[in-house]
């Protein structure tokens, strides 16, 4: 028991102890090369032009998280609905999946423009964007879980000439719920990546409601450097919460039974 | 037929089977081949034999997970001739399902057979009570040690009263302590619940303490290689370990195993 209260502490520090030390490597390499603000900003300056730039910033998240939000949100929803699909039979699973897997290779460059074609430029194309990137790891990871029942436990399910719903709802589906998460975390790290690059490619910046990515275009063609960093430092922290939910969610669901959910003991 | 194999209180129905040439192959190389066997109503069969034998086939063919290639078996059960005979089954494996408690491991089946909420968890704690784990209802499958899990599944096949009971090697990774204490309560559930049985084991001095009569298969033959009947009746208890008779037995049945490894 000590050795685990031990690690509860350590848990903290050791992340906090790494990003001290990226920032004070941040600081030594702009003294020693002495970099200008336009190239390399201190942490001080980037703070500064994000305090000034607060109001813009602030906004911008806004609609960045919207349309993360949505995204991920349809990844999660529509990927589990396709997951169960391919999980219920090879046929369609030799059938859909090579599609779903052309689908993930279309670059998004690609597809941008042909967005803003079909459902105009904006938080739509975002949405449509953000939802791609994190469709495909969470049907991957889903079917994979759905396909992988231990064999044993089915075999308990046939003896008693379970129906197919009955196995369905009371095996598979909890059997594939640690999977699922898995590629809701991985959806969630992309959702914010995804809906940036949506913005930066098809965002619109009507009535002032462009995004984050909408902002890194503004503010490298004003060459505000440090007001760049600070629009990054902020996607990299809301991403961070962004996948913080998705964990918490997890914790909640497996922390009774799951091996991933329960302390570590090594 | 057997000393005392056909008590069976409580008014239960039970089952006897007859297998007439039964035969199973995977990817064209047969494991079972003829296998021609008679069960009586309420009979504890031990299966020995090398791997490959066709044990688990044989348990899984009675279980309809797995279907045979050819010919035929038959369950008449007494008195209830036109229902199908409801089936335990212990797999090598605990197989409980992680994510629900004890009780609700054992309420599964009852869950799948569509038993009221009420009747189902009153069931399935009185089997466990009967399989000694009355205090861990609550608990999870990780919270217990390999020889509570066994009993969980154990209680969770006998949950459903089944007339046909299959064992798949079910205690062969605890140490003997736990082994012997769990072959104990299987007596003492047999006398209780009146199933037929199958125990599929490596150990000949398990099947001897277990069996009414002790089956040994052959992969050469791809059936039964020799029968021998257990003499010790249905009221053995774990006494019997130290009776020379009964390691007399033990040391017969060794012999025709060996037999048929040389032959």
């Amino acid at each position: 028991m000590k050795a685990a209260r031990i690690r509860r502490g350590e848990r903290w520090i050791w992340p906090l102890l790494a990003a001290g030390a990226a920032i004070v490597a941040w600081v030594l390499v702009k003294a020693f090369w002495q970099f200008p603000a336009y190239i390399l900003p201190g942490p001080l300056e980037v703070l500064a032009a994000g305090w000034d730039e607060r109001e813009r910033l602030l906004r911008a998240t806004g609609t960045t998280l919207t349309g993360a939000a949505a995204g991920f949100g349809l990844a999660a929803i529509l990927g589990a609905l396709l997951a169960l699909a391919l999980g219920g039979s090879w046929r369609i699973r030799a059938g859909l999946y090579p599609l779903v897997l052309v689908l993930q290779m279309v670059p998004v460059i690609v597809l941008a423009p042909l967005f803003m074609i079909w459902v105009g430029a904006g938080l739509p194309s975002v949405i449509l964007i953000t939802f791609l990137i994190g469709f495909f790891p969470v049907v991957a990871a889903t079917t994979q879980g759905l396909i992988s029942t231990d064999r044993g436990q089915r075999d308990l399910f046939r003896l008693h000439r379970a129906a197919p719903w009955q196995e369905l709802l009371w095996l598979k589906l909890p059997s594939a719920l640690p999977w699922y998460f898995a590629g809701l975390r991985v959806a969630a790290s992309l959702a914010m990546i995804g809906a940036i690059a949506g913005e930066f490619f098809a965002g619109s910046s009507g009535g002032g409601t462009g995004g984050l990515g909408f902002l890194v275009i503004y503010y490298n063609a004003q060459l505000m450097i440090p007001a760049l960093f600070a629009a990054g430092l902020i996607a990299c922290l809301t991403g961070f919460v962004f996948v913080s939910l998705v964990l918490t969610a997890q914790w909640l669901c497996l922390r009774r039974w799951h091996e991933s959910a329960l302390p570590a003991d090594d | 037929m057997v000393p005392g194999a056909v008590v069976n209180d409580g008014g239960r129905a039970a089952l006897s089977i007859q297998m007439a040439g039964v035969g199973k192959a995977y990817a064209g190389s047969a494991v079972l081949e003829n296998l021609w066997l008679r069960v009586e109503e309420g009979e504890l069969i031990a299966l020995v034999g090398p791997s490959g034998c066709g044990k688990t086939t044989l348990l899984r063919i009675l279980a309809g997970l797995t279907a045979a290639d050819r010919g035929e078996f038959h369950f008449s059960l007494t008195p209830e001739p036109a229902r199908a005979p409801r089936i335990g089954y212990l797999f090598q494996e605990p197989t409980l399902l992680p994510w629900l408690t004890v009780r609700g491991n054992v309420e599964l089946p009852l869950r799948i057979l569509g038993t009221k909420a009420d009747r189902r968890r009153e069931r399935a704690a009185a089997m466990l009570a009967r399989v000694g784990l009355a205090d861990w209802q609550k608990a999870r499958p990780r919270e217990l040690s390999l020889g509570m899990k066994m009993r969980v599944a154990l209680a969770r096949a006998l949950v459903v009263e089944p007339e046909l009971l299959l064992l798949d090697e079910p205690f062969a990774a605890l140490d003997e302590i736990g082994r012997n204490r769990l072959n104990d309560d299987l007596l003492a559930l047999r006398r209780a619940g009146g199933w037929t049985a199958f125990f599929v084991t490596h150990s000949v001095a398990e099947a001897v303490f277990l069996a009414d009569r002790v089956v040994i298969l052959s992969p050469r033959r791809r059936g039964v290689l020799a029968e021998v009947p257990i003499p010790f009746g249905r009221n053995r208890d774990h006494g019997l370990r130290r009776e020379p008779s009964y390691w007399r037995m033990v040391a017969e049945v060794a012999g025709h195993l060996e037999a048929g490894g040389q032959s």
